[in-house]
């Protein structure tokens, strides 16, 4: 079952339209896909509706009002996803519900730690660029962008007679661009994952 | 503290009473045939004749489904979006009979006290 969200002239019901729906994502984040699928096509369906009766012709007034008809997603989605989860379960069949509800929940919390560490991770490489790249200003023959006697490339400090440095003075300025780049990259991509 | 007025009591124990009674009245209401969420709560609406937060519905669903007293299956529409028609079970059918009776009862005994 798919029903698709509609398109508006108007930016602000669109924009109106994605923030509600984000917040409904974010609130039924402890649902399985096809459960918080299920929500979400449910309540797009009921807003769907709730417009077509209204007979007022700009976007924006038929969307407000139809949102704020349903309510605010906090009052009533925690209710449901929580229902939703006691469907995953048996009555009197304990051992299987709670592997159930461990699958359900180890699976989310898994991915939340892989993508935890893998973005930690990350941020401590940009935060070693950031340093290097300052601390090339006091030792500059021994900081840089080198390669050693293997041709792999690194950043590091090293006794600069074993290594070939190729940016010289450019890593300065190249590792504090790119570092900073690299941070709005990280933080909009976390961003999005959270918001997901 | 505050004293409430009489009107604000009233609203709030109208509120209670809705509430209470909203077990029954989606049972019945789908009793009468297989609906789905909108229009469901715009018949509740128009029976209540009071407004009330459409989203509340959608727990209580869930929640008679996850007791498996009404089943619901989504239905593709020639025009206008998919619905998701709710249908009340054999076993909804059996506690709405048994809650209309409780119903009546009730409601005989606050008549007998009332009016004695």
């Amino acid at each position: 079952m798919n029903i698709q969200p509609p398109t508006f002239s108007d930016p602000i019901a669109s924009e109106l339209w994605r923030d509600y729906f984000s917040k409904i994502e974010r609130l039924c984040n402890a649902l399985s896909k096809q459960q918080r699928q299920d929500v979400v096509l449910e309540i797009r369906a009921h807003l769907l509706e709730s417009m077509l009766q209204d007979d007022r012709q700009d976007d924006l007034s038929r969307v407000k009002s139809a949102i704020q008809r349903l309510g605010d997603p906090q009052e009533f989605v925690p209710g449901w996803v929580e229902t939703r989860l006691s469907l995953a379960t048996e009555p009197g069949n304990g051992i299987r519900n709670l592997y159930r509800l461990f699958k359900i929940n180890a699976g989310k919390g898994l991915q939340h730690l892989l993508t935890s560490l893998l973005f930690g991770f990350c941020y401590m490489l940009v935060f070693y660029m950031f340093i290097m790249a300052l601390l090339k200003i006091i030792f500059p023959a021994n900081i840089g962008f080198y390669t050693g006697p293997s041709g792999i490339p690194f950043i590091g400090f090293v006794d600069a007679d074993q290594f070939t440095e190729h940016l010289g003075w450019w890593f300065i300025p190249i590792g504090l661009i790119v570092s900073g780049l690299l941070l709005a990259v990280l933080s909009w991509m976390l961003s999005r994952f959270y918001r997901r | 503290m505050s004293v409430s007025t009489t009107e604000e009591l009233l609203a709030k124990w109208e509120r209670q009473l809705r509430k209470g009674l909203l077990h029954l009245l989606v049972l019945a209401v789908l009793d009468k045939g297989e609906t789905y969420g909108y229009e469901l709560i715009s018949k509740l609406g128009k029976q209540l004749g009071a407004d009330m937060a459409e989203g509340t519905i959608y727990p209580l669903l869930s929640r008679l489904q996850s007791e498996k007293l009404i089943s619901a299956e989504w239905q593709i529409m020639e025009s206008g979006p998919a619905r998701k028609y709710y249908h009340i079970t054999d076993a909804g059918r059996d506690l709405l009979n048994q809650m209309l009776s409780h119903w009546a009862h009730v409601n005989d005994g606050i008549e007998r006290m009332v009016h004695p």
